[in-house]
């Protein structure tokens, strides 16, 4: 639908071009936090719009290579000694390309502990402990929550090591978390909604949105996966990167061997799969067949709770450009 | 829980093309932050290792600043040097306007000073003429667009993600809410009491909840956030308590925006509806653009029903 009239081969992007455009996406950015592409491409056409009121600019001719991806990229030179970035990441679910800034050094806890009370911060280490500990074993990586486990989670569960995570850090370590009641977890959960940290599936499961992944990615990965206290022991991995991408999993598929630590996307491993005949659908380390129906996500709790292991199987790719 | 992360982004005065380091020219010629490498001798003389350079604390001012704007918490000058100068404190008027030309050349931002707290109860006026401390400078700062007005497009820096998910109006209600609370205020005079408050919300349908919150909670984040001012006064056994402009309220509504709300509802190019506006604003003691004075507004205008003038008395005592 777009008619992109931009060569393949560009120039870097110009540091001195520099105008009211990026600035202004930078504000909604600023404003935003989060965005999705569709929601994206409309910002930007009227941004555009503003900078050219004689050229009105369609929506239709916002293209990521064209556009987005250059504009960002001047941002991003200039957002660079601020440790923030425009960072971009495909929803695992939708698979929407999703935009956000993301602030490089302090993890998102402490961004989110300037907007949360202390027992609220608590309540959402307790989920994230639910998500990659409780609901995270080798047979089932659910990496969610089900609205009902969330409730239950306002109030601490006593004598549990997730008692030492949901340690808060400044102060107040001594006294004893009390927890949040339900009313106000729901809104905790609704707020993390509303800002894109969380999503809410249609089965009623919770999980880490785009952003909460882009943000947390370094938090996760240092809380959840252990390095080995002895050579010889196997280091503890909760969390593991696509095969395709190289981003976190959680919602995709694992090799049909439990052992392996081959994870996928959707959308990675259809495409890598995609010219591969029955023979060649092998897992690229151990060489186990590929059948796309071990799940990582909320499939995984989902299909260990029926009997049938229909449905999500094989979707459909859309591909976005 | 209340919209953090949206925020209102205002204008500040009309056309700024570009944005010019003016106040920085002095110091320093016009430098941009891609050409950090250039080290100000001046400054490395003075602030010593790399890590207390200009530059660098500048770039942590910046992060500051942000982080502050999107709680909507004001920056403060005590905290900018506890947390970001530290030992360099005596570095914050180059810092500060350092900091100041990166926010405008990179984000499109400047600080804007908040007005000082206004001296309404009898108490605190009579402790302010006591110190003779006149100074206006709040020391609190927050941050302001300064992107031409074309640019500022509601569905680009508007208050509620573009997604359109009904629960995402809260933000956009609160931005609504504060306004008409600023508009109520500054059409009684600058000072509202309670009763009448509650009443025009009752009006609004707003007594009980609102979409943001409850009502009671709503008008708690509007005073935390500074917007509006609650003033809890006794007198003579009796407490009163009264609404006035907070300092973000001035800053970010101020005389503009509660014109834009009356010309949204009146009409716009109504020469009647110009000439109350401004009536109302001269009466509220609200200048334009830049924040009110201090002046208090003068307690009697607009009130003609309500509360009895409890204050009156006072306010003969102090002139």
């Amino acid at each position: 639908m777009s008619r992109d009239e931009t060569p393949l081969v560009r120039d870097l992007p110009d540091e001195e071009a520099y105008n009211h455009v990026h600035r202004v996406v930078l504000q909604s950015f600023l404003t935003h936090g989060v965005m999705t592409l569709d929601e994206f491409k409309p910002i930007l056409a009227a941004i555009m719009t503003a900078h050219n009121p004689d050229r009105p600019f369609p929506e239709g001719d916002v293209t990521q290579s064209g556009w987005i991806t250059p504009i960002l990229q001047t941002i991003n030179a200039r957002l660079e000694p601020y440790n923030y970035e425009i960072r971009h990441g495909r929803n695992q679910q939708s698979k929407e390309l999703t935009y956000a800034l993301v602030n490089k050094t302090s993890d998102a806890m402490t961004q989110l502990a300037t907007r949360f009370s202390a027992s609220e911060i608590a309540y959402i280490r307790r989920l994230l402990d639910a998500m990659f500990e409780t609901n995270n074993t080798s047979v089932r990586e659910t990496m969610a929550v089900k609205q009902l486990e969330a409730n239950n989670l306002a109030k601490p569960r006593r004598s549990r090591q997730s008692q030492a995570a949901s340690m808060v850090e400044e102060g107040e370590s001594q006294v004893p978390d009390t927890g949040i009641t339900i009313a106000e977890a729901d809104l905790v959960l609704e707020e993390l909604i509303k800002d894109g940290f969380l999503q809410l599936s249609k089965h009623g499961y919770y999980s880490l949105a785009p952003r909460a992944l882009m943000e947390l990615h370094s938090y996760l990965k240092e809380t959840y996966n252990e390095t080995a206290e002895y050579v010889e022991d196997e280091p503890t991995i909760r969390i593991r990167d696509c095969e395709g991408c190289r981003e976190i999993v959680t919602y995709g598929i694992r090799c049909n061997n439990r052992e392996c630590g081959v994870r996928w996307h959707d959308r990675c491993a259809n495409q890598y799969y995609r010219n591969k005949s029955g023979d060649g659908k092998k897992c690229p380390k151990c060489r186990t067949a590929c059948g796309g129906d071990v799940y990582v996500g909320e499939r995984a709790d989902r299909v260990a709770g029926r009997t049938s292991s229909g449905g999500g199987r094989g979707e459909i790719e859309e591909d976005e450009e | 829980m209340p919209p953090r992360i949206s925020r209102r982004t205002v204008a500040v005065d009309g056309d700024v093309s570009t944005p010019t380091p003016t106040q920085t020219q002095r110091r320093r010629q016009a430098e941009t932050p891609d050409e950090d490498g250039d080290v100000d001798m001046e400054e490395s003389q003075s602030g010593g290792s790399a890590s207390g350079s200009v530059e660098q604390l500048s770039k942590s001012l910046v992060r500051y600043a942000l982080s502050c704007e999107l709680a909507r918490r004001p920056i403060k000058r005590q905290d900018v040097n506890e947390r970001v100068l530290g030992s360099h404190a005596r570095l914050f008027k180059s810092v500060f306007d350092q900091a100041n030309s990166e926010l405008m050349d990179v984000f499109g931002m400047q600080f804007a000073e908040l007005p000082k707290g206004e001296k309404v109860t009898a108490r605190q006026k009579r402790a302010a003429a006591g110190s003779d401390s006149q100074s206006k400078a709040s020391g609190m700062w927050v941050l302001q667009t300064i992107v031409p007005p074309q640019y500022r497009r509601p569905e680009v820096i508007g208050p509620a993600r573009p997604a359109g998910r009904p629960e995402d109006d809260t933000a956009a209600a609160y931005v609504g809410l504060y306004t008409m609370v600023i508009a109520l205020i500054t059409i009684a005079g600058g000072r509202l009491p309670e009763g009448k408050l509650d009443r025009a919300l009752r009006r609004m349908n707003a007594e009980q909840t609102t979409p943001v919150d409850t009502k009671d909670r709503t008008l708690a984040l509007m005073v935390k956030d500074g917007y509006v001012v609650k003033v809890r006064e006794s007198v003579g056994g009796d407490e009163t308590v009264d609404y006035i402009v907070g300092p973000r309220g001035k800053v970010e509504v101020g005389a503009e925006g509660f014109a834009d709300l009356v010309r949204t509802i009146y009409g716009e190019d109504d020469d009647e509806v110009e000439q109350k506006i401004k009536r109302t604003l001269d009466v509220a003691g609200v200048t334009s653009g830049v924040p009110a004075g201090e002046a208090p507004a003068p307690p009697a205008a607009g009130r003609k029903r309500g509360r009895p003038r409890r204050d009156e008395d006072e306010d003969k005592d102090d002139e």
